[in-house]
């Protein structure tokens, strides 16, 4: 079997913040971009990692939600508890230095982690926390 | 999405934001300074408390505590080398 990740998913809840971080400041390429009424799916992905993508998605508006869940997913993404994915550079400093300079909220600065890891990690503009690791 | 939101719901989501701030700060920081967070969202110490255990299950110190555990667990079993999860 020769089976590879394609895409995942992360939660949006503002299209223009969401490419403003991913396009803007963290240099991915947008792949496509459907709409449908005030709702985006916007499928970005590093230049470098064609075959890989992360398809930003409008969760808590999509069909099939009763209000409740709505409300909890809307507050599980505001308190940070939602969702995040972990990537990797070579250049963390760099990177780190970007992100920062673009006002991306910092939660952690690189650091050396006790399992051999280097990384930082950071909140994109929905509240999804980004780990990035050192690369080497 | 976000518009059909009402001016309350908005509020809420905000301080949830302001909260999660908080939250990843604690995380971060060896020590934990209630009346200092407290005082950076402008809210008295026992305002803060109550609002962050709303928020997040447990006072601040309890999650304190909780979080330091799961961390010290990961950090002892993962290999290194091994990409974590959050």
């Amino acid at each position: 079997m020769d089976v590879t990740i394609h895409s995942s998913f992360l939660p949006h809840n503002d299209p223009e913040a969401a490419l403003g971080f991913y396009r803007d400041l963290l240099g991915f390429e947008v792949r496509m971009n459907v709409k449908y009424g005030e709702m985006s799916w916007i499928t970005v992905g590093p230049p470098n990692q064609p075959d890989t993508a992360i398809v930003l998605t409008p969760v808590a508006a999509t069909p099939g939600l009763t209000d409740d869940e709505r409300r909890t997913i809307n507050e599980m993404m505001a308190k940070g508890t939602y969702a995040g994915v972990n990537l990797a550079t070579k250049d963390l400093d760099a990177l780190f230095a970007k992100l920062q300079a673009g006002n991306a909220e910092v939660v952690q600065e690189p650091v050396e982690q006790p399992y051999g890891v280097r990384d930082c990690s950071f909140r994109d503009p929905a509240g999804n926390l980004l780990r990035i690791q050192e690369l080497r | 999405m976000c518009l059909s939101l009402t001016v309350a719901a908005r509020q809420h989501l905000r301080e949830l934001v302001l909260l999660r701030r908080v939250r990843d700060r604690i995380d971060r920081e060896e020590s934990l300074d209630v009346e200092a967070l407290a005082r950076g969202l402008g809210l008295t110490a026992g305002d803060f408390a109550r609002r962050f255990r709303l928020a997040y299950g447990q006072s601040p110190h309890g999650y304190q505590r909780a979080a330091r555990a799961v961390r010290a667990v990961r950090n002892r079993e993962a290999p290194a080398g091994t990409p974590k999860v959050a």
